[in-house]
């Protein structure tokens, strides 16, 4: 029996609500929700964002099919399946600019057929390859003659302030947006921004007093509504001055994320020729069609697998690694690797309502290859976590790894080491090899030249060999 | 803060964002925000007075 189950996230909308039936990912509409997709229908806009890729498809289910599974619904949609939701607290900053882009674009070209965007939130949108798409297709409604547009102040909460602080400081934003679902407000932008800074005085410094100011008016929406409606063409201003901002934006630390390369000039053309050719090899033979690529640096080894995955999900903990890996990956227009900012000492927990809405990194999907080239060595030295740890996790996610163990010897290992003391006795290649000879077979083990690292294919204990 | 954390939690917090627009919006926008704050700064001098 398939399973059907409500998208824990989906509780918002009275008028529409995700449903889940096995993989497939359905949207039942109520008559209000109905109405206002067919409304939005007639516009034209979602036939056209979808053929631009804008817009994740939609596509209406028969009737029969209506009845079975959502019995008395009068529209059902069907959507494609995303290869791996991501949240914009697993985002670079060019991701949020990409992903804040896209919304104004959708927000300022429904306005012209007026339609409003309900909500302005990057948990609308996620990411197939480098290309933001949006995913809700109930966030669009009839504009109201006057109507202010109600989702600006969650537009700068998730995606300008956030990009402003960072933009600004250098500091990611991904750590407060993992803590705070709700982004950061104006006030709090406000306070950690210089006063003078360009362009942020009417959408931060305004609006920070505007919100105090509000909160102790006795006044309310339906009544400014009526006593200062605002008209379309303001509302365009917004939103073209928005795009303006953050179009201009200086990404943070732009060069910082190439310095990574150093961890790949360990290797002597001949030792890195040897590494690409055995990542390659494995990868084709093990010919999964999902890839987590887990300290992905800057994505060589993603791209190696993308010739043979239909989805790599590159992880780097560096916001900046993956800020130039994201641009480049853009530039060469590969649309297999997907980016994600994440630490992998801790990964995103669940999050949201409930602990449900947004899920925790590792309930989301398991890769059928998992890369960890060079990964646990920064686990056991700088994170502190034992091989007895960190290679069962591996193994519980993965039945099919690529991995690259670096002895303590080496000397990006020796650099990790530098300022520590050596509590690491757990940390030699047979202490590697006989904790992962517990879950996997090792299928090949070879040591690149010059080097003292060594890459193993493995394949968990029970898998039926194909060789 | 006046507002103290009571208040706070039953204010939106786009509602700054919507007063924000209204005063984008022209001149009756910016009166009706003077009228809010108007009857504020009205409402601190009748309480100074009395």
């Amino acid at each position: 029996l398939t399973r059907f189950r409500r998208n824990p996230a989906s509780f918002r909308d009275p008028d529409a609500s995700v449903f889940h039936h096995g993989d497939r990912v359905l949207r039942a509409f109520q008559n209000a929700g109905k109405k206002r997709y067919d409304e939005f229908s007639a516009s034209g806009l979602p036939e056209k964002w979808t053929a631009g890729g804008s817009l994740l498809p939609s596509s209406p289910l028969s009737d029969e099919e209506r009845e079975r599974f959502a019995p008395g619904a009068p529209l059902l949609l069907e959507h494609p399946r995303i290869p791996f939701l991501s949240w914009c607290y697993e985002w670079s900053f060019e991701m949020l600019r990409a992903a804040a882009l896209l919304e104004l674009d959708l927000f300022l070209e429904a306005l012209e057929k007026d339609f409003l965007l309900k909500d302005a939130t990057p948990y609308n949108v996620q990411f197939r390859g480098t290309d933001p798409v949006h995913i809700d297709v109930t966030s669009f409604a009839r504009r109201e003659e006057g109507s202010p547009w109600l989702a600006y102040g969650q537009f700068c909460h998730l995606f300008l302030n956030p990009l402003l602080l960072s933009a600004s400081t250098g500091i990611p934003f991904t750590s407060r947006l993992r803590g705070s679902l709700g982004g950061i407000s104006p006030g709090e932008t406000r306070k950690l921004l210089p006063w003078y800074r360009r362009g942020i005085f009417l959408d931060v410094t305004l609006q920070a007093w505007a919100q105090r100011s509000f909160s102790r008016s006795d006044s309310s929406l339906s009544r400014l509504k009526k006593e200062a409606p605002v008209r379309r063409e303001s509302l365009a201003r917004t939103g073209r001055r928005l795009r303006r901002i953050i179009h201009r934006l200086r990404r943070p630390n732009p060069g910082r994320g190439w310095s990574r390369y150093e961890d790949e000039k360990i290797y002597s053309a001949e030792g890195a020729e040897f590494k690409d050719a055995f990542v390659d090899r494995w990868c084709g033979s093990f010919a999964p069609s999902t890839v987590w690529d887990l300290g992905c640096n800057t994505g060589r080894y993603s791209r190696i697998a993308a010739r043979h995955a239909d989805h790599v999900l590159a992880v780097d903990a560096s916001s900046e690694t993956i800020d130039e890996l994201f641009l480049a990956l853009r530039g060469e227009g590969n649309r297999t690797v997907q980016c994600l900012v994440m630490d992998l000492a801790d990964p995103s927990p669940a999050r949201g309502w409930a602990g449900r809405e947004r899920e925790a990194f590792t309930d989301r999907g398991k890769p059928g290859l998992l890369l960890a080239l060079a990964l646990f060595h920064h686990l056991r030295i700088a994170a502190g976590i034992p091989l007895r740890e960190s290679l069962p996790w591996m193994a519980k996610r993965a039945e099919k790894a690529i991995l690259e163990f670096v002895p303590k010897e080496d000397r990006m290992a020796r650099r990790l080491l530098q300022w520590r003391e050596d509590i690491f006795d757990d940390y030699t290649a047979e202490g590697f090899e006989s904790e992962l000879k517990k879950s996997h077979r090792i299928l090949e083990r070879a040591a690149i030249p010059g080097t003292g690292r060594v890459l193993y294919a493995v394949e968990a204990e029970g898998q039926k060999s194909r060789r | 803060m006046e507002g103290g954390i009571f208040l706070t939690a039953y204010v939106d917090p786009g509602a700054g964002g919507l007063l924000l627009q209204i005063i984008f919006g022209g001149l009756a926008g910016l009166a009706v925000v003077i009228k809010l704050q108007w009857s504020r700064i009205a409402g601190f001098f009748r309480r100074k007075s009395r």
